[in-house]
């Protein structure tokens, strides 16, 4: 009896001591460049394997929860970061990261991107994707209920849609964000307004993109109650993706077009990365043409590369909205905390 | 014929080296606590701080902790009074292990209980779901404080006041209830403490438009970087609980009177109604108790409509080669590597801790209180200043990996030294003497007298160090890499992402938490000994 | 002393206690005049103090009767019964005074009489003193004037004087003989010790196995 305790905690010490020793890599074997994203995120596993043979540059992607933690985390690790690239930082959020000298900066070919996101990371970091935040609308439950589904934001605001609408939390989510802004690109100052009236026609708010689409949206498979929901231009085609054999001719969702907003995704170079090359060329891949091509598929965004050919079903399901509201970076990075806790006062008190 | 000591003064043979011997944990106290705290509130001093502390919905905040934790306090003391009558002073049938289910929520992971009780009661996302689960975490602790004094009390002064003609409710309310008032005082200001900073419970089970103190320093930091609010609430919190240990410590001085002790528990069979109603409750307890485990358990083997290990496969599969996150069984050796360190250092700083306190007479309760700092200092709190300590300071400590057990180290040591401290004060010296009158050199008379007692405290703390090592989320989540998560705070993760198979893959790391938080504890209290009192 | 159970005094008949479930004393019988005080003498470990206890109501007896003054109280509750119990140990309450103590049985603060009964003990002017400054003769005789403040009709001593040496035994075993002559308070003093016995009971009963009166 009087034995076991030392025993047990001399085993446990020397698994102690190996564990130490396992959670150190060093330089011997192959370069490893470390990603840290969001958790949307996806590519081909191929892709990645290619990448790692021809490259001899060995990637590991870390999902740091929501693309609002991930930057925040990198905020506070500005200079000594966690790993060597950051992938998923968007529109909203850039100039917060930019401001806090979190990235080198690299912007990798920028000719071969489309004209107009050449510019869209400032000389510091470079487009990947894009998309747009919409509203997404379940033509099924519409048509069931005998009901025109709404078209503009306005129409949000009809008691004909009380309680169908679902949005996600702008201090938590990046889709939410986007609406949020949206609505004040549209309404300027008296946004406040448009959004007490949201309130009072019943919106529900949640935390993240996946509870609101997949828990809440009744054509989310979730079981959920609200056919109006904040996504993406590119889930009509998603659904047509996922879903299962024989897949339907049609999705059965659309998006309403009115307050789209514009989010462009970047990848950047952390500053005090130990391997600053091969964090380029890991970025450099990122907007190569096999990946490119990859991306809609995979994440359900448009690829930042000029002359990638779209698949079938994003030519022919997606409507992108021909002019969605796009914000100045500069205003957002001012004003963004400011509207969040004013929005948060107005609808979640 | 030992009687319980109050200094064990013959342990200052010398008394430079053994005050000498506190220097160490109370350096790692200012290091380790102290210092991140400080970090924490420079980062967030300014005069956006004191918009802050003068904001209504600060106070709001404010309010609202304090009054869930009154309200989980005041519950867990009445529900635990008859289980303490009834398991320190009454013969009951399979007490042992009663006592063992009413106190090994105690150390449970927060993360753990906050899923089982989430997926179990229909109010989720209430302040009636945390107060439930802060009660079940707490009222082992009620029960073990109260009643360890309670069977210590002497049975004969109830006798006495029985024959000079007081009804038992009456000799209940001018003998008992003044006798026991410190130690339920005691154990209140301890619950208090607990739910007042408590972190996962709330963040995994309580309503999101109303956070508490350490959830709202945590949505602060990691969601807005918002250092000023961060300071200035941690600053807040830390201001309360330094004044409840306060009240509660000139509180309990006051209603304490120097007692006669027994030195074993004497307990007497049971009669008549009051002792039946005492047992039933306990009984009552005990199942309530043992239903959300099960409950995790039964939701971790649901696998859609039907049943099955799924999860448990899942959680076991090798990591996605893409994604590279770590996999369950790299959480799960991590986790027990972390804590087998945290163990260590807690157990080496609490032992070197109680010699100095026991050597130093005048200054003992003084160190006692400064090395219990870190129970009041919001784990938090702790994570995130280590963690701007690491960024903005001299040294990068985010490297080491002897960081994260550091943290979880300075939240268990506490616990080692309230478990290891009474046990050693109960050793009579006259025993060593006697031993050593009887012809044994000091290192034998030592290890007959107090060695074995000592070592069984010892193991005892430890593994209580260990559980709490085990299931430290707050500071954790704070100090992990992104890449190697230890398992509460992969749960937590899991549970971020809606979904059935990340709830499901979450339950069964859970379960798997909690069988072995449940089998390290189990341990070691067959190691208790018998006697002595004490937490 | 009448042997009547129907009569005045203490009659005990046929008591049986167990202790774990091992007889410890099977049917004892005991009278007890209502002005008489008894030395019950034995030794060690051979029940004196359960039976005392009994008698107190504060254990419960296989089975068996007592009867006080013609009344049945086997069953009444300890708090009603008016017997006092003076033990070893003086176990006065730590969180109270010594007036405190001794008015403890009282129904009504009565300082007067806290006063008189401290005198009566030898303890004149012990009112305002925190118990634990006492010595253990004085303990015992705080002890000892809180068990007489309600005035029992009937008391019961289990070794009072044990761990005290002889000589302040001698002196307080005369004391409360006298004290309980003056108060006309009928007693069963419990002792092992013969001479102690002589000092303080009219009538000596050994407790061997079925004691009878003589």
């Amino acid at each position: 009896m009087k034995l076991i305790v030392p025993v047990l905690i001399s085993a446990v010490i020397l698994a102690a001591c190996g564990g130490e020793a396992s959670s150190q890599p060093e330089g011997d074997g192959p370069t490893v460049v470390r990603i840290v994203t969001h958790d949307s995120f996806a590519l081909s596993e191929n892709l990645v394997a290619e990448f790692e043979q021809t490259s001899g540059i060995d990637v590991e992607f870390i999902p740091a929860g929501d693309a609002g933690e991930m930057v925040n985390r990198a905020v506070l690790a500005s200079g000594n970061p966690e790993a060597d690239v950051l992938f998923g930082i968007d529109t909203t959020l850039v100039s917060r990261a930019i401001d806090a000298e979190v990235f080198e900066p690299y912007v990798s070919s920028p000719d071969a991107l489309r004209a107009e996101l050449r510019d869209a990371g400032l000389g510091v970091v470079t487009a990947v994707d894009d998309g747009d935040v919409c509203v997404n609308v379940d033509d099924g439950w519409f048509t069931a209920e005998g009901l025109e589904p709404p078209v503009t934001l306005e129409d949000l605001l009809d008691p004909r849609y009380r309680g169908l609408l679902v949005v996600q939390n702008p201090a938590t989510s990046s889709p939410g964000l986007a609406f949020l802004l949206a609505t004040i690109e549209r309404y300027g100052d008296a946004w406040p307004d448009y959004w007490r009236q949201l309130r009072d026609n019943d919106v529900v708010v949640v935390n993240g993109w996946s509870e609101a689409y997949l828990s809440e949206f009744t054509a989310g498979g979730g079981g959920g109650d609200r056919p109006l929901v904040v996504s993406y231009s590119t889930s009509p085609p998603a659904e047509i993706v996922y879903a299962e054999d024989p897949k339907p001719e049609q999705p059965s969702t659309s998006v309403m077009t009115d307050g789209c907003y514009r989010q462009v995704e970047f990848a950047g170079v952390l500053r005090g990365t130990r391997q600053p090359d091969a964090a380029r060329a890991v970025v450099d891949w990122l907007v190569s043409a096999p990946v490119q091509a990859d991306i809609p598929l995979s994440m359900f965004v448009f690829p930042a590369r000029e002359g990638v050919t779209l698949p079938e079903v994003f030519a022919q399901f997606v409507t992108r909205p021909a002019d969605p509201a796009e914000l100045p970076a500069g205003e957002i990075a001012e004003r963004r905390d400011a509207w969040i806790d004013e929005w948060t006062q107005i609808v979640l008190r | 014929m030992s009687r319980a000591a109050v200094s064990n003064t013959a342990m200052s043979g010398h008394p430079s080296l053994r005050t000498l011997a506190s220097a160490v944990p109370l350096a790692a106290v200012v290091a380790f606590v102290i210092v991140p705290v400080i970090a924490v509130i420079a980062a967030g001093v300014g005069p956006e701080a004191l918009d802050t502390l003068t904001a209504p919905s600060t106070w709001r905040i404010v309010g609202y902790t304090a009054g869930q934790a009154l309200i989980s306090t005041a519950i867990s003391v009445v529900l635990a009074l008859p289980a303490a009558y009834a398991l320190y002073r009454l013969n009951v049938r399979g007490r042992r292990t009663l006592l063992a289910i009413i106190t090994v929520p105690f150390v449970l992971p927060t993360v753990v209980v906050g899923l089982a009780f989430r997926e179990l009661l229909p109010f989720p996302g209430t302040t009636a779901a945390i107060v439930v689960a802060h009660v079940f975490f707490n009222v082992g602790l009620v029960v073990r404080v109260v009643g360890s004094l309670w069977g210590h009390l002497d049975p004969r002064l109830v006798d006495v006041a029985t024959t000079l003609g007081l009804t038992p409710v009456r000799t209940f309310t001018s003998v008992t209830w003044p006798l026991l008032r410190p130690a339920i005082l005691g154990a209140a200001a301890l619950v208090f403490l607990f739910t007042f900073t408590s972190f996962g419970v709330v963040l995994v089970l309580g309503d999101p438009a109303l956070p508490t103190i350490e959830v709202a320093v945590y949505t602060a930091t990691v969601q807005r970087l918002d250092f000023a609010a961060a300071a200035g609430l941690a600053l807040l919190q830390f201001a309360i609980v330094a004044a409840v240990v306060m009240l509660s410590g000139r509180w309990q001085a006051r209603s304490a009177t120097r007692q006669r002790l027994r030195d074993d528990e004497w307990r007497r069979p049971a009669r008549g109604v009051v002792d039946r109603i005492g047992i039933a409750w306990t009984w009552v307890l005990a199942l309530a108790i043992c239903i959300p485990l099960g409950a995790l358990l039964a939701r971790s083997l649901r696998v859609g409509d039907g049943w099955g290990l799924t999860w448990y496969a899942e959680a076991f599969a090798p990591s996605d080669s893409t994604t590279r996150t770590a996999s369950a069984a790299e959480s799960i050796m991590l986790s027990v590597q972390y804590a087998a360190a945290a163990t260590v250092i807690a157990a080496v700083m609490g032992a070197l801790a109680c010699a100095g306190i026991l050597a130093a007479r005048r200054s003992g309760p003084w160190i006692d209180g400064a090395l219990a700092l870190p129970l009041g200092v919001s784990a938090v709190t702790i994570g995130f200043g280590l963690l701007l300590v690491s960024l903005r300071g001299p040294v990068d400590m985010r490297d080491w990996w002897i960081l994260v057990p550091v943290g979880q180290a300075m939240v268990a040591m506490p616990i080692v030294i309230r478990v290891v401290l009474p046990l050693l004060r109960s050793i009579d010296p006259r025993m060593r003497h006697v031993a050593a009158t009887l012809g044994a050199p000091p290192l034998r008379a030592w290890w007959a007298t107090d060695g074995a007692v000592t070592m069984r405290a010892f193991a005892v703390a430890s593994g209580l160090a260990a559980a709490v090592a085990l299931g430290e989320f707050g500071a954790t989540a704070f100090l992990v890499r992104l890449d190697t998560p230890t398992v509460p705070v992969q749960i937590v993760r899991l549970l971020g992402r809606p979904g059935e198979g990340n709830l499901g893959v979450a339950t069964a790391l859970a379960v798997m938490l909690l069988l072995v938080t449940m089998l390290i504890v189990g341990t070691a209290e067959r190691l208790r000994p018998r006697r002595g009192g004490g937490w | 002393m009448v042997t009547d159970v129907n009569g005045p005094g203490l009659h005990v008949r046929d008591l049986s206690i167990t202790y774990e479930g091992a007889d410890l004393l099977t049917h004892v019988d005991l009278d007890v005049g209502a002005d008489e005080i008894v030395a019950l003498l034995g030794p060690s470990g051979s029940g004196k103090s359960s039976l005392l206890r009994c008698i107190a109501g504060v254990q419960a007896p296989q089975s068996g009767t007592i009867h006080w003054g013609g009344v049945d109280i086997t069953h009444t509750p300890a708090h009603r019964r008016r017997i006092g119990l003076v033990f070893q140990d003086p176990l006065l309450f730590p969180h109270r005074t010594v007036t405190g103590n001794v008015g403890f049985g009282l129904t009504h603060a009565d300082p007067q009489r806290v006063s008189e009964l401290l005198e009566l003990v030898g303890l004149p002017g012990f009112e305002a003193r925190d118990v634990a400054t006492l010595s253990g003769g004085e303990a015992q005789r705080v002890a000892l004037a809180r068990a007489l403040a309600p005035e029992p009709v009937l008391l019961l001593l289990d070794e009072p004087f044990g761990a005290l040496d002889r000589d302040l035994r001698d002196r307080l075993a005369t004391d409360v003989r006298n004290l309980l002559r003056r108060t006309g308070t009928p007693a069963v003093h419990v002792t092992h010790d013969h001479e102690e016995a002589d000092l303080v009971a009219d009538r000596l009963v050994r407790l061997a196995t079925a004691p009878r009166d003589p």
